[in-house]
């Protein structure tokens, strides 16, 4: 039951962080570091946990776990894919908390920041593992009410934010609501709660099985952007506050993708190939191959052509997640082992890099806030490992190599060519054809951040401001990330079934 | 022997760090360090083709481990040969570097992007499959591009340098794709196993065409083949000695490389030849004739690289020799272009300036550097016995048996070839001097490294002949020797007709020509590919970006809006059957 054990330890530092603010007398100044070291800890524990399982853990297929006497008692499904976007989490999660210490240091309201991201990321860990749809649905929905709480959340509490977390409320709330919607349909027609049962949905009745399937997966494809529903995503990440933005792209839009992987899982019956491109479809899932192709490619088009038009860091990065959430559905819609495992690795991988983008797309050196590419302009001649930051983040966006991103992004491309048939083929191309549109916006950033002069004459400049404390956590992430690259097989040995 | 060809790729990759580090310490110990590890290449390079007995592959750690792609590395002629060549003359270059890039910013920067490209284009050679292969090309691509931008407050730099990346990119997606496609059908990206695998079940015929065309594409990208050559002359904004190593003698050559190890594969299908050859002779003769008219000396070196590798492809394609005609011109085209490049980096130290017009008469005062370019030109014009003219008349005697077009074309050819070196070394080095004071002969770690290669190029034949790693029986036919002197004659005819005259600028040599006019013209914007660039990103890209961006209109009730209505799309298709 380590995953119980988890989720209670993170719901107790949630607590711990609430209580901790209320100390604020004792250590006015040290506030941001108190709390923000026990919600670390706390994570780096989970973290730690999580290593321990899986070092102890043998078994090569799920397990299911179905407790009775816990608080978050329901069914739960662990395999090699939960724990890989768990570990995700938590890394993505202590990384970014860390940052907050020293981001969150003028701010007032330290002690909800930091519950609200546990609450987050504890949350995400629940959608993951959950194993039926009451708990999908129910972590869902706190996962979004943290994540709302979380964007409103900017120090002078401006309009945008507002206006942004209203909006995410409206469209994700709609989201949801048409998942309830399809969830209710497939218990009407399956009787059972448990996504294994969607395996057996479109056997009976396959007209509302799948208008069910796809209502399902445009509820949840809101929160992974996907192409009439991705409206909100640039508005959203680029109002919300630096951390929360980067927990929002590089945790929980992947958590959006992840449950539509659990979707399709049962239908394509691929835990039980050993084969990597053993195709195990049902009849009726061709049709929904079809739409999520088309969508992912409609999806990536929109975010690459979109960050050409952008002028700001943040928004080029959100209309790039747009981008790379439709690479993953693509490879998702091949229904392969081998389209899921890419997707997972994707998922760590884009989760890691796009976080620490995030992170220093606001340090222009003179505040955290301000991301317009003017005012980031010649940051690499203030700076020199800033500059080499941003162009090595740049780099790892667009799949180069030795950065993670590029096996990532092979796989994915692998997988719609293994797929073997030239519908696929043909996506496999576009994907290739769109990571190499994405060059023209990240090269951009490069030219303009990175090597370029500054804008305005030296002495005007501000004097820069570049905290360790600022650094450490994006520098961290482009060291995982170039440690994957280079060293791929140490993570995805654990993703092969 | 086999550790050799780890160390070989592992050692100047691993002193990159070191790089920065000694550089807070000391500069010259800085410098000497990264002399200092390319020179241990280099030995290790050495060593291994003096010990090579039999081809091998090695393979080590599995990489990707879902396809069991491992770590490996290929020990066999060409490899080894190239391997060498290679780590000699980035050794070479680097010492030139010391003296070249005194009192540079940035040098820390300089020295460990070199040593990371060494490492990664020795590790490209020595791959064993083609995985590992577009891993390092790959990183060889971002090396080249950011030591293009290296001096990044020139907005010319940093533009060039970006062009780099994005116009090898789109050569390299092709590759990318060829390389996953062999994977999806054959599991396995190994050479052999490719090799093996030709011609039978999941690897017909169409799937060879297909991989094959797109492997070319790749290659044409990285090796600057029309129509994706517009990064070549522009990457002459970087230093000059990373033009010499990498858009000279070593990266350029990465696409001509993979094609002859893909041999077997494209000698499957004539079609895929032909190509090859159509590729090759077109970029022969649109590189040769605008390095005639381009002014600026680094161009017309960059020009001639183009035609160099046009030649090599052409003598791939024309497929007789296995590919040994093209690695031979490849090592002999690295020796004498670098020796080239490093000259002309000398001229540009003294005098500050690249335009061919502005220079001249610097025989007398740079005489060590004369030399170098002199025998630079002549072995480029092939005159006998230096390696160009080997490497030279061994493709055309090769193509007179089996391609008499090719052999023609590329015996043609030649004659430009002769043009534009020799009008080079007029302009710069004779005639009357046009600077305003005498320039310096070079510093001596500038002046060793050029006269290393001035021996190279006289006697590296023999060495070639010599060595028994990839055994190049050169058989040259007396009317190809017969040819190409006349070529190379007429050729020198020319220029001293024109450079006698007293109107030695090419305007007035033009007259009033129009035709010619436009001719030149046309070929000074580089045939009018990066208009036709331009316009595709203008017209096409921007447009649509333009128009994609009315969806974010950031109004609620129209993001609702859209929802609400692919829903019910959803449910009117669902429920006309039609899903």
């Amino acid at each position: 039951m380590w995953l119980l054990t988890v989720m209670e330890i993170e719901f107790t530092a949630a607590m711990i962080c609430l209580a901790a603010d209320y100390g604020r007398k004792c250590y006015a100044k040290w506030r941001p570091y108190v709390v923000g070291s026990i919600a670390t800890g706390s994570l780096i524990i989970s973290l730690v946990y999580l290593l321990y399982y899986r070092w102890t853990y043998n078994e090569t297929s799920s397990v299911s776990l179905r407790p009775t006497t816990s608080t978050f008692a329901s069914l739960y499904i662990i395999n090699e894919y939960t724990i890989f976007v768990i570990f995700t989490a938590f890394v993505v999660g202590i990384a970014v908390s860390i940052y907050s210490w020293k981001y969150l240091s003028q701010d007032d309201n330290v002690g909800p920041f930091f519950s609200l991201l546990i609450l987050l990321l504890t949350s995400v860990v629940g959608v993951v593992s959950a194993g039926d749809f009451l708990s999908l649905f129910l972590f869902w929905e706190a996962m979004s009410i943290s994540a709302y709480g979380l964007v409103a959340f900017y120090k002078e509490s401006s309009q945008i934010s507002l206006e942004a977390s209203l909006k995410y409320i409206f469209l994700a709330g709609a989201g949801s609501l048409l998942a309830l919607y399809g969830i209710s349909l497939v218990y009407s027609i399956t009787g059972s709660i448990d996504l294994s049962s969607l395996g057996s949905l479109l056997e009976t009745n396959t007209e509302v099985g799948v208008f069910a399937l796809i209502i399902i997966m445009l509820g949840f494809g809101v929160e992974a952007a996907i192409f009439p529903l991705h409206t909100w995503l640039p508005d959203v990440y680029s109002a919300a506050p630096l951390p929360v933005s980067a927990v929002l792209s590089g945790i929980v839009t992947e958590t959006g993708v992840f449950v539509l992987l659990k979707i399709i899982q049962p239908l394509s019956a691929v835990t039980t190939a050993t084969n990597v491109n053993t195709l195990l479809k049902l009849s009726s899932t061709e049709e929904i191959q079809g739409i999520l192709a088309v969508l992912a490619i409609l999806t990536m088009f929109i975010g690459n052509l979109g960050g050409y038009v952008q002028t700001n860091v943040k928004r080029i990065l959100s209309f790039s997640s747009i981008a790379q959430m439709g690479y993953m559905i693509a490879a998702l819609s091949t229904f392969s082992v081998l389209g899921i495992v890419a997707v997972v690795f994707m998922i760590w991988n884009h989760g890691i890099s796009k976080s620490g983008f995030f992170l220093m797309s606001g340090l222009n050196g003179k505040n955290y806030e301000d991301s317009e590419l003017d005012n980031l302009q010649g940051l690499g001649q203030k700076n020199k490992v800033v500059g080499i930051m941003f162009a090595s983040n740049s780099l790892a966006m667009v799949g180069s190599p030795p950065f993670g991103m590029f096996w990532a992004e092979l796989l994915i491309v692998e997988a719609l060519i293994a797929a073997s048939s030239t519908f696929f083929f043909a996506v496999a191309v576009i994907v290739v054809l769109n990571i190499f549109l994405s060059l023209g916006y990240y090269l951009r950033i490069i030219n303009r951040v990175a090597l370029n002069a500054p804008d305005r004459p030296q002495e005007n400049m501000p004097k820069s401001n570049f905290s360790l404390g600022l650094l450490i956590p994006p520098l961290l992430l482009i060291a995982l990330s170039l440690l994957t690259g280079i060293f791929p097989y140490l993570l995805l040995d654990h993703l092969i079934l | 022997m086999i550790y050799a060809a780890w160390l070989i790729w592992a050692v100047p990759i691993i002193s990159v760090p070191f790089i920065p580090l000694i550089g807070m310490v000391s500069q010259r110990g800085r410098n000497w360090f990264a002399v200092l590890a390319s020179a241990l290449t280099a030995f290790i390079g050495f060593y291994l083709a003096a010990s090579f007995s039999s081809g091998m592959t090695e393979s080590s750690i599995i990489w990707l481990p879902i396809f069991k792609v491992p770590v490996q590395v290929l020990v066999d002629g060409t490899s080894v040969l190239l391997a060498a060549f290679i780590s000699f003359l980035s050794f070479l270059i680097v010492l030139y570097s010391v003296g070249y890039m005194k009192g540079e910013k940035g040098q820390s920067r300089y020295y460990s992007l070199i040593l990371l490209f060494v490492g990664a284009m020795l590790g490209l050679v020595m791959a064993g499959n083609l995985i590992q292969l577009y891993f390092f090309w790959e990183i060889v691509g971002i090396c080249s591009a950011f030591l293009i931008a290296f001096w990044y407050d020139k907005p010319e730099a940093r533009r060039a340098g970006l062009k780099a990346f994005v116009v090898t990119r789109f050569g390299d997606i092709a590759l990318f794709i060829a390389v996953l496609i062999v994977l999806a059908n054959l599991k396995t990206t190994n050479y052999a196993s490719i090799f093996s695998a030709i011609g039978s079940k999941p690897f017909g015929t169409n799937t060879v065409l297909l991989v094959g065309i797109l492997l070319l594409i790749g290659a044409m990208g990285k090796s600057a083949q029309v129509p994706l050559h517009v990064w070549l002359p522009d990457a002459m904004e970087g230093p000059t000695p990373v033009s010499a190593l990498i858009h000279a003698a070593t990266m350029v050559n990465a696409g001509v490389y993979l094609v002859i190890r893909m041999f077997p594969l494209f000698s499957y299908s004539s079609t895929l030849l032909v190509l090859v050859t159509i590729v090759g002779l077109t970029s022969m003769i649109f590189g040769a004739a605008c390095a005639v008219v381009s002014e600026d000396l680094k161009r017309i070196l960059a020009y001639s690289t183009i035609s160099q590798l046009g030649i090599m492809f052409a003598s791939i394609g024309v497929g007789t020799t296995l590919g040994a005609t093209a690695t031979y011109h490849l090592i002999s085209q690295g020796l004498f272009k670098a020796l080239a490049f490093l000259a002309a980096g000398s001229v540009i130290t003294a005098t500050g300036s690249r335009n061919v017009e502005e220079l001249g008469g610097l025989r007398k005062s740079m005489k060590y550097t004369y030399i170098g370019f002199l025998f630079a030109m002549l072995a480029m014009s092939g005159v006998p016995p230096l390696i160009g003219f080997w490497s030279k008349d061994w493709i055309v005697s090769t193509a007179l048996t089996s391609n008499v077009v090719a052999a023609i074309l590329i015996a043609l050819s030649s004659v430009l070839t002769t043009i534009y070196s020799f009008r080079a070394l007029f302009k710069v080095f004779y005639g009357k001097s046009k600077l305003p004071n005498e320039p310096k002969e070079s510093s001596t770690v500038m002046i060793v490294p050029i006269m290393t290669l001035v021996v190279s190029v006289t006697v590296g034949w023999l060495v070639l002949d010599y060595q028994r790693l990839v055994p190049f029986n050169i058989t040259i036919d007396p009317l190809t020797i017969g040819m190409s002197l006349a070529a190379i004659a007429s050729g020198i005819g020319i220029v001293y007709v024109a450079f006698s005259s007293r109107t030695a600028q090419t305007q007035s040599l033009m007259g009033r020509n129009a035709p010619l006019i436009a001719l030149r013209k046309y070929l000074l914007e580089g045939l009018g590919f990066d208009k036709f660039y331009g316009f595709l990103y203008s017209r096409i890209v921007l447009p649509l970006a333009k128009t994609s961006s009315y969806l974010e209109s950031g109004w609620l009730g129209v993001n609702m809006g859209l929802m609400l209505a692919s829903v019910l799309l959803i449910i009117f298709l669902v429920a006309l059957k039609v899903i």
